[in-house]
């Protein structure tokens, strides 16, 4: 079963829907339980970083998330904000921890894409050579995105799955052991994104 | 960044219409048949109004919402009635990816601020309706074009921007529904203040329209309704177009 995490600022309903639509039942859950007895697990976001952080330790989750990611392995999908989560930090608002799953850290486009109109919304093509995650989708494929900060790679960069150019090229989607990741939206990108929700699904 | 083609289509009683300057409605359909042939058209986003939630002085239907929500693989912005921060979640939890906000955040500047902490500035879209005023100039309208302000559309545009919008719908009630073309002057003045994407909305009715509001006005994106309406033109074709005059746009 595909645990769909429910942390108060996820499209929860587009993300479960869009499963559905590849035959595949999702549940929506927001309690430790939920997310112990889920085969694989997905982080949906639609909002700021520091109060997405908030609601998932608020809701006493923070410690049992971390765990199926780190210790029991689960696969895992970081959408959006359900990405910039997974790294160790962001600088949206001011500074705030994040789940530290994978090395990199959320800082705003700002910092590549000064001469670009900020969010960056919009469709834009991913580079990827990633076959699992992107198993049946042609390089080079547009995605949507709505988003106003990136993730900063850690320092070897080996969890990028995909890059994507806005001013500068930053890492659209990461893979990396058990944890995928995607900064655009999956659920939103029509056919492309709908193969990507079902590589994840019919990862062994 | 790619252009964006944005068919846009208004609620009324629980259909379809279409306006002509805010007025003037004609029915067209059930609206969860025109998300579900938008969405097999492969567009790139499509934008939901409820014009009449903020004049009846009402919520948005949210149930409604969701069944629009349920055709869209794409994203899905939706307006009218937005009050509350409570509205704009349950608005997300309903399927929708952005809000547009008009009416409220006019009489409540820092209503902008409050969803764009709460979900991020690029969840916030603010409409902006406005009207030529001879011998004054364009004045912003509130209350679906009933009421008149005395803010000019560049002021409040740039005004939002600092508050935390993270995109401008500008709307020019002369041209809405009237297929002559865009307001690219306003447009352009609009654009050439502001860093956020401004989409341009009203008037659009052949396919030299949307270049001339991407090239000349400097609109991130264009939105129309009529021309998908009243014409064989769909939004692959006005895409085509686009590309055709070296604009940078997603071909499916």
């Amino acid at each position: 079963m595909i645990a769909i995490l429910d942390y108060g600022l996820g499209n929860l309903r587009s993300v479960q829907k869009a499963f559905e639509n590849i035959g595949v039942e999702a549940k929506v859950v927001s309690c430790s339980s939920g997310l112990e007895s889920a085969a694989k697990i997905v982080i949906p976001g639609v909002g700021a970083f520091g109060k997405g952080m908030n609601n998932i330790l608020r809701q006493g989750v923070l410690d049992c998330l971390i765990e199926q990611i780190l210790v029991k392995k689960k696969p895992v999908l970081g959408i959006c904000l359900g990405m910039q989560l997974l790294a160790e930090s962001s600088t949206e608002h001011g500074f705030s921890k994040g789940l530290g799953c994978v090395a990199g850290s959320v800082i705003s486009l700002q910092e590549i894409a000064s001469q670009q109109l900020i969010p960056n919304v919009g469709w834009c093509s991913v580079e990827s050579s990633d076959p699992i995650m992107f198993r049946d989708v042609p390089n080079g494929s547009n995605f949507y995105f709505v988003h106003s900060f990136f993730y900063q790679t850690g320092q070897n960069a080996d969890e990028v799955a995909g890059w994507t150019t806005y001013g500068s090229m930053f890492a659209s989607a990461l893979h990396k052991d058990n944890i995928w990741a995607t900064q655009f939206h999956p659920e939103k990108s029509q056919k492309h994104g709908l193969q990507i929700l079902k590589n994840f699904y019919e990862l062994a | 960044m790619k252009k964006r083609v944005i068919p846009t289509i208004l609620l009324r009683n629980f259909g379809v219409v279409k306006t002509i300057k805010f007025d003037t409605y004609r029915p067209l359909g059930v609206a969860t048949n025109f998300a579900r042939v938008y969405n097999a058209r492969g567009v790139d986003e499509l934008v939901v109004l409820d014009i009449d939630a903020t004049q009846e002085n009402r919520s948005p239907d949210f149930e409604y919402i969701q069944d629009i929500a349920e055709e869209c693989f794409m994203p899905l912005t939706v307006g009218g009635g937005i009050r509350t921060i409570e509205d704009v979640q349950r608005l997300i939890q309903s399927g929708a990816d952005k809000v547009v906000i008009n009416t409220e955040a006019i009489s409540r500047p820092s209503f902008i601020s409050e969803i764009s902490q709460e979900f991020g500035s690029q969840c916030v879209v603010l409409s902006i309706d406005y009207r030529h005023i001879d011998s004054v100039g364009c004045r912003v309208f509130s209350h679906g074009g009933k009421v008149k302000t005395d803010l000019t559309p560049e002021v409040w545009a740039h005004q939002a921007e600092r508050l935390g919008a993270g995109e401008i719908l500008l709307n020019s009630i002369d041209q809405e529904g009237t297929m002559k073309g865009y307001d690219v002057d306003l447009l352009k003045q609009v654009t050439s203040k502001v860093k956020i994407p401004v989409i341009a909305a009203g008037g659009a009715g052949n396919l030299q329209h949307f270049g001339q509001a991407i090239v000349d006005g400097g609109a991130a994106a264009v939105s129309c309704s009529s021309i998908f309406h009243y014409t064989e033109v769909t939004p692959q074709e006005i895409k085509n177009y686009l590309h055709s005059q070296g604009i940078d746009v997603r071909l499916i």
